[in-house]
């Protein structure tokens, strides 16, 4: 298919959605949302089908004759019995099979990781940038302490503190969130004004 | 019946793996449970297509808001979902499709937030209050930090964001790991003893 056409279409889609921005919310607009909700909601399909599913049939069952392989297959499709009223509760089904999994996985997966993590964050006090990042962590975990009122002037300090240390990361999570919008900002601009117009040097 | 079964299944998938991983028991069991939960997943990839079509197909049938939008969002979703499914996602034409209206829509719906979040900073970066001013100094050091024109204004920016990022953010975000790990821990022992049942909601 034509480049040509690609980069029109990208064109008249990103101008659609800062219609929304530049006028106010309007029919292009969402024709545009539209369009990205039915591609992505197909894409999603399409990847899980020819990713997951498929390989398991073609090959598994039809090829090799794995038929425990329907099991799966039919506690999934037990789920869209939510959709009959009458026998809903069936989806409970899977939804307790998954979340057992789940738990399961927590509880067996997680600890190695959690583990590390704690050792990882207990550096040796020997530089001033260690003994900040100990303290950090110890007066963030204190700040969440809920299970006992605080009462003691130290452990009120501690969550002073602790709040301080959050409040850094959030303002550092939210500038750092803000420069990844505006990079986007920036590449959609120069896409209209390089590629579509070509009205920018390169 | 209704609230048992899933129960048991919950009961006995948790405490297969749990007592295989733990003993090292069985690990090929352990590995075709791994297979049926991500299996079992991927087949309930369609309920949402389902739900899409039942809201849509009601809101045409209703003349309810932009319904004639409702069919052109069913007409695309299930042309590009046959496309998809019968030539297969690596087809020059599905992959031209994808790329000339998701990946530019996607790319310019995340850039739209950048209008907002300029609106959202003024709000929340106004120093009235202690806290207020410290995040103010935190996203304004980081801000400049990152932008080529911060190192131009003063030098510091680069080392002052590093250091914000590696010790600061990183000791605050690992405590918060902390409470999130010890608490889905606690939650997995209450799923698995059966005090939580959060799938018995599921149909009602």
């Amino acid at each position: 298919m034509s480049a040509t056409l690609q980069t029109w279409l990208s064109a008249f889609f990103t101008i659609a959605i800062y219609t929304l921005v530049l006028y106010k919310d309007n029919k292009v607009f969402r024709f545009a949302e539209t369009v990205m909700i039915g591609i992505t909601a197909a894409n999603g399909i399409v990847l899980t089908y020819h990713n997951y599913i498929r390989p398991v049939v073609a090959v598994d069952i039809i090829q090799q004759g794995k038929y425990l392989q329907l099991i799966p297959i039919l506690i999934g499709l037990l789920m869209y019995t939510r959709f009959v009223r009458s026998i809903a509760w069936v989806s409970r089904i899977p939804m307790g099979f998954w979340v057992g999994v789940g738990a399961a996985y927590i509880l067996t997966r997680n600890p190695g990781v959690f583990i590390s993590q704690i050792t990882a964050s207990f550096l040796a006090l020997n530089k001033l940038n260690n003994v900040v990042f100990v303290v950090g962590v110890i007066s963030v975990v204190v700040y969440f302490y809920f299970t006992v009122p605080i009462r003691s002037a130290p452990m009120k300090g501690m969550t002073t503190l602790g709040k301080a240390f959050l409040l850094v990361s959030f303002g550092a999570t939210f500038a750092s969130t803000v420069m990844s919008r505006i990079s986007l900002l920036l590449g959609r601009l120069q896409f209209l004004l390089q590629d579509w117009l070509r009205i920018a040097g390169v | 019946m209704k609230k048992t079964l899933p129960f048991i299944l919950t009961f006995v998938s948790a405490l297969t793996i749990t007592v295989c991983v733990f003993f090292d028991l069985a690990p090929a069991l352990v590995e075709e449970i791994d297979k049926w939960f991500i299996l079992s997943g991927a087949v309930v990839c369609c309920i949402g297509l389902v739900n899409l079509t039942t809201v849509h197909a009601r809101n045409i049938k209703r003349r309810g808001r932009d319904w004639d939008l409702s069919y052109v969002l069913l007409f695309i979703t299930f042309a590009y979902l046959v496309l998809g499914i019968v030539a297969g996602p690596t087809h020059p034409l599905y992959a031209w499709i994808f790329d000339s209206t998701a990946v530019p829509l996607g790319a310019t719906f995340y850039s739209v937030l950048s209008f907002y979040i300029v609106s959202a900073a003024y709000r929340a970066f106004r120093a009235k209050t202690r806290d207020a001013a410290i995040l103010l100094v935190s996203g304004i050091i980081v801000l400049l930090g990152n932008a080529p024109i911060g190192e131009v204004i003063y030098p510091g920016f680069g080392t002052a964001t590093k250091w914000i990022m590696d010790i600061a953010n990183t000791a605050a975000m690992r405590a918060v790991i902390f409470g999130a790990t010890i608490g889905s821990f606690i939650t997995a022992i209450r799923v698995f003893l059966g005090i939580d049942r959060p799938y018995t909601a599921a149909g009602e």
